[in-house]
């Protein structure tokens, strides 16, 4: 309410001094050319004054006078005849006032309303982070957290809280950023290597980068007997191209895993793509970068009992759901989350998800490309 | 609700500026004083409106109110403060509305200052001021809207690292100041043609916002250029990019009007072809901003890549330079036309100065435009390099620059071109020495260099020594000089300057692209290496961490012939949001010219890339440019009105006389 009163009396002042000149009567006795004459006036002083200065020979001196006389003549000449009796008709001004001070108000209100919120109250930063802690959400703690390890940057528990957050949240680039961090101020662990390497992996798309690599190569050297280190290493093998050491570092896995490890599947499947491909070569695309964050959800779920994985991978792809929600412009996430319910084998929520990809590139030709190529790879289209 | 009050305010402004574009337009055909009278408070109200507007967007950014899509798109909390404040220009939309309150400012300016201007002209110029400031605000409301509001955000993505610079806060003010004062003699131009009167008064009027316009160009095109040289990390500082020719066309253009109006001011010559300048001159900087804008273009500068822009800011250009341009077609012939003098004379010096700046300007506008066009319709991909506007646009400056010296030394309407030559004897002696000089210090070459060191000589002498002629700096009493100096029209104080400016930019230019040394080498800690007679000593990398960064600082230990000169520490910074890597130059400025380094990649064996430069006088390219600059402040401050003293004719008018 406060907001229109304002937008009220805004447009009132601007209207008031905008038709004051309406109301008032014109001023008598201003001639048009008054300035032009002036002009003239003053080249003729200035003639005079270079004469002076011993600047000009009087026969220059007498010829530019001759000149701007014959211009300050012509212009009089120029007035006189267009002079008009403006005050002489006296106009009728309360139409034209009443016009634009009724056309004004509408048609700002009209261009305001195409992008206006007048409902939608401020939101600066100070107010945000002055909430207590319960009626903050998560991502302003977050931001919270964050300004105190701007100002503290070597705060190492800092760190080692918020990098797994970032995690959740799909933020893998801080998330990497956070691990390394709190490896370098804590002290390196197994816990903070892995995730900072798969933070790395994920953030990267699915690729193994140099690293992660070492990473990985460096929590095997710690402990030896996790499986996850391997898999990995493996799949950057298979990234390089060396597709048969990759194959026989998936097969060695296998042979080693236990009985009912949950994670045989992802590996069987890596095992069944390779032989595929090693047995037809040159047919076959190396795969898209689109396989990597599913298998590596699969990984990373892997590690932890079977409850808590399906909470925690549910957690990270709804948490990707609702940023796209609010931001749905991140094409690459898209395709993450239309990807994660595939693999979830929630085939609607993928469908659903693709369609309203879809809706956020309606003339983007390059993304929707790659998101019909991404539907037809899982299946979502038929 | 200070961002809803703003953007209420800035459509409010576009409603005012249609009723400025309304009533004195009509007020001035009728003869209707009252009507006319609207124009003034009008242009103030709209200041305010649009001042308003853009202070509220700037509070947005100040407070990160990640509910504004604009500011939720590049800011970011952890900004220091005077990025968050000059980021509002940063990005398509605030860069626009930024556009908009200079225009709004200039056009207030107008109907502040000009109550000496005939009442019907200033309604007209006021009416044709708010047509393009209704153009462009419907742009920013419809397609480019900073105050578009969002759900809130918890934080913002950040701002283009290379834009986190001091140079952000007055490079596009400045180049916007430019582009949009020449829209007052662009404005002054179409209401001379709707009122078909025009006279020398009407240069004198025009004068002053060209002037203004042109300063704000020069030193936002300098800026520019200065920040490109520092913050690319490679050491060049013009590269012939279709942004950089965006802004160079202006002000090619722009000098080529403020000499031609001179021309038109004193001898009431040439109006036609200064009209048609003046319209060019907004025109190209209309293209600019379409070029900058569209996406047409993709740099640094290219904030907003949206087809849908592009077509509005199309639509934009050719309704005013089209419509301008028929109104010219229409009306033109019929002023009457001016003065009449020889071929050798201040007017012809200046008609050759026109001719050349327009030509120079059009080889820049094709090198710019062709590859584009190629581009759309054979779907062929060319680049046009500096070999092109070196071979085309350096030639033709050269007798540009040759015969600068000789303008200010011939007489109005009939000059006497041995005289003129005679005058400038000791700028030739000065010229000739350089070209011994420069090729027994420099005798390895390359060969032309001299003659360009040389070429820059003479203009600084010439000029210099025209003015020293005037105060009779060596004939008179030395106790008469200051006396005769204070006596002397501002005025040719700032034509001194700006052809002085002129020579130092160049004499940076030759010297510069002749002798810059250039090395790359690997170095590990301790190591040193040799450029241009220093010898650096890299002590290695270490850590740090900014604001919203982190950074690897190389520090180098510089010495000269065994005396420490200075140490230097270029940088690599990682920003973090968005993430993205920058190099931060480290420079040593001598007066010989700037030392400059770059750290590069770490190696495997814990060595580091390290690019050395030795840029002779580099730093003169932008000295030239604030002389230049304060040239143009000089003659600004001159309210005398100059007249130019005509010598008559003693023969018989020779057959060859100029005339329009």
């Amino acid at each position: 309410m406060l907001l229109w009163l304002l937008f009220a009396m805004l447009t009132a002042v601007a209207l008031a001094v905008l038709l004051a000149p309406l109301t008032r009567a014109p001023r008598a006795g201003e001639r048009a050319a008054v300035g032009t004459l002036a002009v003239y006036r003053h080249q003729l002083e200035e003639i005079d004054a270079e004469r002076e200065r011993g600047w000009v020979s009087e026969a220059e001196a007498l010829a530019a006078r001759a000149e701007v006389s014959r211009r300050l003549l012509a212009s009089a000449d120029a007035e006189e005849s267009a002079t008009k009796p403006a005050a002489a008709l006296p106009r009728p001004r309360a139409p034209i006032a009443a016009a634009v001070a009724a056309l004004v108000p509408l048609l700002t209100l009209a261009l305001y309303l195409i992008h206006g919120s007048p409902g939608l109250p401020s939101f600066p930063m100070a107010g945000r982070l002055g909430l207590p802690p319960e009626q903050a959400n998560i991502a302003e703690l977050i931001a919270k957290v964050e300004r105190q390890l701007r100002e503290h940057p070597e705060d190492g528990q800092g760190w080692d809280v918020i990098a797994p957050i970032y995690f959740r949240l799909g933020r893998f680039r801080e998330a990497a950023d956070a691990y390394a961090k709190a490896t370098r101020l804590q002290g390196e662990s197994v816990r903070r290597l892995a995730g900072f390497a798969e933070s790395e992996v994920l953030a990267a798309d699915g690729i193994v980068s140099e690293k992660a690599r070492a990473a990985f190569e460096r929590i095997l050297q710690l402990e030896p007997s996790r499986p996850e280190p391997r898999f990995w290493l493996a799949l950057a093998k298979e990234q390089d191209g060396k597709l048969a050491e990759a194959l026989a570092d998936y097969r060695a896995l296998l042979a080693q895993a236990p009985a009912g490890a949950p994670w045989r599947e992802a590996v069987d499947g890596r095992v069944a793509e390779l032989s595929r491909r090693l047995a037809a070569p040159g047919t076959s695309e190396p795969p898209p970068p689109g396989p990597g964050p599913s298998a590596a959800q699969v990984m990373e779920a892997e590690k932890l009992p079977a409850q808590e994985r399906a909470r925690m991978i549910g957690q990270m792809v709804d948490g990707l759901a609702e940023r796209l929600k609010r931001d749905g412009s991140d094409l690459a996430g898209w395709l993450r989350l239309v990807n994660a319910y595939a693999v979830l084998n929630r085939k609607d929520d993928a469908r659903a998800a693709l369609a309203q990809a879809r809706q956020h590139f309606p003339t983007d030709a390059k993304a929707l490309g790659e998101l019909a190529a991404l539907a037809k790879s899982l299946g979502l289209d038929s | 609700m200070i961002v809803e009050l703003g953007h209420f305010s800035l459509v409010l402004a576009l409603a005012v500026a249609l009723v400025q574009m309304a009533l004195p337009a009509w007020g001035a055909r009728r003869g209707d004083r009252q009507l006319m009278a609207v124009a003034e408070p009008a242009a103030l109200v709209q200041l305010s409106l649009v001042l308003f507007a853009f202070l509220a967007l700037m509070h947005a950014y100040i407070t990160s109110d990640f509910s504004v899509e604009t500011v939720w798109a590049n800011s970011h909390t952890a900004k220091p403060l005077i990025y968050k404040i000059s980021g509002v220009w940063g990005n398509h939309e605030g860069s626009m509305l930024l556009w908009v309150l200079i225009l709004a400012l200039f056009g207030a300016a107008v109907a502040l200052f000009g109550t000496n201007l005939p009442a019907s002209l200033r309604a007209t110029v006021l009416a044709v001021q708010a047509g393009i400031a209704v153009a462009f605000l419907l742009f920013i409301v419809l397609t480019s809207n900073p105050f578009v509001r969002i759900p809130p955000q918890p934080q913002g993505r950040g701002l283009n690292p290379i834009l986190q610079d001091p140079a952000l806060a007055f490079h596009p003010p400045f180049l916007y100041a430019g582009y949009v004062g020449l829209s007052i003699a662009f404005s002054f131009a179409v209401a001379a043609l709707i009122e078909g009167r025009i006279d020398a008064a009407w240069a004198r009027w025009v004068r002053p916002w060209t002037l203004a316009a042109w300063m704000c160009l020069t030193l936002g095109i300098a800026m520019g250029s200065w920040w490109a040289y520092y913050e690319l990390g490679w050491g060049g500082w013009w590269f012939w990019d279709p942004v950089e020719n965006a802004s160079f066309m202006p002000w090619l253009a722009a000098t080529a009007l403020l000499h031609s109006a001179l021309v038109m001011e004193k001898r009431e010559a040439l109006k036609v072809w200064t009209i048609l300048l003046a319209i060019l001159a907004f025109s190209l900087s209309l293209m600019g901003t379409f070029l900058v804008r569209s996406g047409v273009l993709t740099s640094v500068h290219a904030f907003a890549v949206d087809p849908k822009r592009g077509i509005f800011i199309l639509t934009i250009l050719v309704v005013l330079i089209g419509g301008a341009l028929a109104l010219y077609a229409w009306r033109a012939p019929q002023l009457q036309p001016g003065g009449l003098f020889a071929p050798i004379s201040r007017e012809g010096a200046l008609v050759l100065n026109n001719v050349l700046l327009t030509t120079g300007c059009a080889t820049v506008l094709v090198g710019t435009l062709y590859p584009l066009l190629l581009e759309s319709i054979t779907g062929a991909k060319i680049s046009v390099g500096p070999p092109y506007f070196n071979l085309t646009f350096g030639l033709l400056m050269l007798p540009l620059l040759a015969a600068m010296p000789f303008g200010p030394y011939l007489g109005w309407k009939r000059g006497d071109l041995a005289a003129a030559a005679q005058r400038l004897f000791a700028a030739a002696i000065a010229a000739l020495l350089a070209v011994v000089t420069t090729f027994a210090i420099m005798w390895r070459g390359p060969w032309l260099a001299p003659f360009g060191i040389a070429l820059a000589v003479w203009i600084i002498v010439g000029a210099a020594s025209e003015w020293a002629t005037r105060v009779q700096l060596l004939t008179g009493q030395a106790g008469r000089v200051w006396h005769r100096a204070r006596g002397l029209p501002r005025s040719a104080h700032g034509t001194m300057l700006a052809h002085l400016g002129i020579g130092l930019t160049l004499l940076g230019i030759v010297a510069t692209s002749a002798w810059q040394s250039e090395r790359v080498v690997a170095m590990r800690p301790g190591e040193s290496t040799e450029i241009a007679g220093y010898v650096l000593t890299f002590r290695g990398v270490a850590p740090a961490q900014g604001p919203n960064y982190q950074e690897q600082v190389g520090l180098f230990a510089v010495t000269s012939s065994g005396s420490p000169v200075t140490e230097l520490s270029p940088s690599k910074r990682l920003y973090d949001a968005p993430r993205q890597a920058t190099t931060e130059a480290a420079i040593h400025a001598a007066i010989a010219g700037d030392l400059y380094v770059v750290l590069g990649d770490e190696l495997k064996d814990g060595g580091w890339v390290v690019r050395l430069y030795f840029n002779p006088l580099v730093r003169l390219i932008w000295i030239g440019a604030v002389v230049m600059a304060l040239g143009g402040g000089l003659s600004l401050s001159d309210r005398r009105l100059r007249v130019g003293a005509p010598r008559r004719a003693r023969r018989a008018i020779p057959s060859s006389l100029f005339t329009e």
